[in-house]
């Protein structure tokens, strides 16, 4: 397990939940995984936090779940994006851009 | 929105299907999650003990699961709804006066207030019902109140008094029909001839009196009630103007 890894701050599970799951449904470990990888393991899921998430995510309508057949044939519950989770994450993408942007400018000022 | 609800009702209705599906769900998490370590390199018993170090509390997470289904706290407090009922069942004694100190309460309050309601809260069916007022003697003197106002003071005070827009007397008095065969009694009221102005309502059929006929020798005038007329008359609209009768509807 790498040591340098950064606490997710609040809120910033689910826009990184709703990205992952907009490539292609996946299951619950799967996200968590990706979002491991492809931050290079700087990002570390709490799995506590995760299915908590995911369970809002869906209740909200921004992901629909389905189960099936995972990688290796157990029953796994795959989730996927809806039409206003797509909506949802783009206004959430952006606004975090902006943020992002905005923050480094501060920290930039000589 | 729709989603929301329908997912909050199957949470609700569904409840026992969805704690299965979410109890599969983190096994398979966790299932997953040792495997990989196992071919990581780690034992079977010591990707296990990782694998639950990393996922944190079943019970925990499930618990926050449930919450995020948004119904918690309706489980809860029906749950709580069904304590104090378990709670009131050992007490018997206790329940049954609490029960009847409610009933008491509610059953008189209601009482009361269907009593009151009509008298002093509703407004007369009136025009300007607020300003409508019942005027009554007082005999400071011998300390009473509320006595009824004889037909003198009520001339005078007519003749006299600026204080009021228009004054009317009214009076308890029965009716003997003489010309339908065998007498009959109707109640009523005599009433002075500007009751019904200012009262504001207009007769259905006829007229009221005026002030001419206010006199003694004068008065062969009546007002009809709408059911009197229905009644006694059978609603025969001929009966009207006849001996200067009138009707109100």
């Amino acid at each position: 397990m790498s040591n340098d890894h950064i606490d997710l701050p609040q809120g910033t599970l689910d826009l990184l939940i709703l990205k992952t799951v907009a490539l292609g449904p996946q299951h619950g470990w799967a996200i968590s995984e990706r979002i491991q990888q492809i931050s290079s393991s700087v990002l570390q899921v709490q799995q506590g936090s995760l299915y908590p998430a995911l369970h809002r995510l869906e209740r909200r309508g921004w992901i629909k779940a389905r189960w099936g057949a995972s990688e290796n044939n157990r029953r796994a519950k795959f989730y996927e994006l809806t039409r206003t989770g797509r909506k949802q994450l783009e206004s959430e993408a952006d606004a975090w851009r902006k943020l992002a942007l905005a923050v480094g400018q501060v920290l930039d000022m000589a | 929105m729709l989603s929301d609800l329908l997912y909050r009702l199957r949470a609700l209705f569904r409840r026992n299907a969805v704690d299965g599906e979410l109890d599969e769900e983190l096994r398979a998490h966790f299932e997953r999650e040792a495997e990989k370590l196992m071919a990581q390199g780690l034992s079977r018993e010591e990707a296990m003990r990782q694998a639950r170090l990393a996922f944190g509390g079943f019970e925990h997470i499930k618990d926050e699961c449930r919450q995020a289904w948004g119904v918690q706290w309706l489980q809860t407090s029906s749950q709580d709804i069904r304590y104090g009922l378990r709670a009131l069942r050992k007490s018997p004694g206790f329940t049954i006066v609490a029960v009847l100190t409610l009933a008491l309460g509610i059953g008189a309050t209601t009482a009361i207030f269907s009593v009151a309601n009509p008298v002093m809260f509703r407004s007369l069916p009136f025009h300007d019902p607020n300003r409508i007022m019942t005027v009554l003697e007082t005999k400071p003197a011998q300390n009473l109140d509320w006595l009824w106002v004889t037909e003198i003071s009520f001339v005078e005070w007519q003749r006299r008094s600026s204080v009021f827009e228009s004054l009317a007397a009214y009076n308890g008095c029965g009716f003997r029909l003489p010309d339908e065969g065998e007498p009959r009694f109707l109640s009523g009221n005599c009433v002075s001839s500007t009751f019904f102005p200012m009262l504001g309502v207009k007769p259905m059929l006829g007229r009221f009196w005026t002030a001419e006929e206010d006199v003694p020798g004068n008065d062969h005038v009546a007002v009809l009630s709408y059911r009197a007329w229905k009644q006694e008359f059978g609603g025969d609209a001929s009966v009207i103007n006849k001996e200067d009768r009138a009707f109100v509807g």
